[in-house]
């Protein structure tokens, strides 16, 4: 028998083999595990999803990226300088000519 | 004249328990087999047969009773079976994200090798490689082939459960038999190449 002729035979061998095959059976005390399992359902997608969220591994760093974001927020968003807002005063000031308190300033502006 | 699943159909549907009870007695084999000759696991067939009884008992004012009570039977654990293997292919193409996140309930997907309880114990090694090869096949071609050799349903049968002609069946199993063939071959060229 060549090699190709030994092949074909196991195949035949192979495919023959699921002849006559006897059901497989399930566990014992299936009707007890269905009627739990009716009982107390399987969770729903909301609940898988709560549960996932919940967990310490993806709970923790979530919790610590809101606080990092938080205090860069506080951070970035500080008042603005209060020597810049002498600045803008000074402005404002020179531009309506505030300072000049007396019609003798104005006239006589050589010191 | 009701005969015996018409029966049990009617005592399901007002709600007698020991109804659901007759059906999972008498169908717990057919539906277990048949999940096991397409998943290819024990647990996983077991898991899926405790779901198939849940639906039979929750939707079973839906069952019209156009076909037979086995015909359902096997729609519902084929559907429920072939959901279960892409639920397992998705979670092993996430199976990385999971490892990050610390989950590791499931780290084998599928098992190496299946052993067939039914198959007498000289075939073994046989069964085992075919089954191996079954797992190429096309989902159509599997459940045909499987619902044949496992659960010794005629082509006919096969036509009513799969929702189909018969002569769609007698291609399916045609083309079954032959790419069963072809991935077999390469296996043992391969393996005897190999020595």
């Amino acid at each position: 028998m060549n090699k190709n002729d030994h092949i074909n035979q196991l195949v035949d061998d192979a495919i023959n083999s699921a002849d006559n095959i006897k059901r497989a059976e399930p566990k014992p005390y299936l009707l007890t595990r269905i009627r739990a399992r009716l009982d107390h359902p399987k969770e729903t997608l909301w609940e898988k999803t709560g549960w996932f969220v919940g967990r310490p591994v993806f709970a923790i760093p979530i919790l610590a990226i809101l606080i990092v974001t938080n205090f860069m927020v506080i951070a970035f968003n500080r008042p603005a300088p209060v020597a810049t807002v002498t600045e803008q005063l000074a402005q404002g000031s020179d531009e309506f000519s505030l300072s000049v308190s007396s019609i003798y300033d104005i006239e006589n502006t050589e010191p | 004249m009701v005969n015996q699943s018409e029966e049990l159909v009617i005592k399901l549907q007002q709600g007698d328990q020991s109804g659901f009870t007759a059906v999972v007695e008498l169908y717990k084999d057919m539906v277990y087999n048949t999940a096991v000759g397409i998943v290819q696991n024990a647990d996983d067939a077991d898991d899926i047969t405790q779901e198939v009884f849940v639906q039979v008992y929750l939707s079973i004012n839906t069952f019209k009773g156009e076909s037979k009570l086995s015909t359902w039977l096997y729609r519902i654990t084929i559907s429920k079976a072939l959901d279960h293997e892409k639920k397992k292919k998705r979670k092993k193409r996430f199976g990385f994200v999971q490892s990050i996140f610390g989950n590791q309930e499931n780290e084998s997907v599928y098992p190496v090798e299946f052993n067939h309880p039914g198959v007498q114990l000289e075939k073994k090694e046989k069964a085992s490689e075919l089954f191996k090869a079954l797992k190429q096949l096309p989902d159509k071609q599997r459940i045909a082939f499987t619902l044949h050799k496992l659960e010794g349903q005629s082509h006919q049968e096969i036509a009513e459960i799969m929702n189909t002609s018969l002569y769609a069946v007698e291609s399916l199993m045609g083309r079954a038999k032959n790419n069963l063939r072809k991935v077999l071959h390469n296996y043992y060229n391969e393996k005897f190449s190999d020595k």
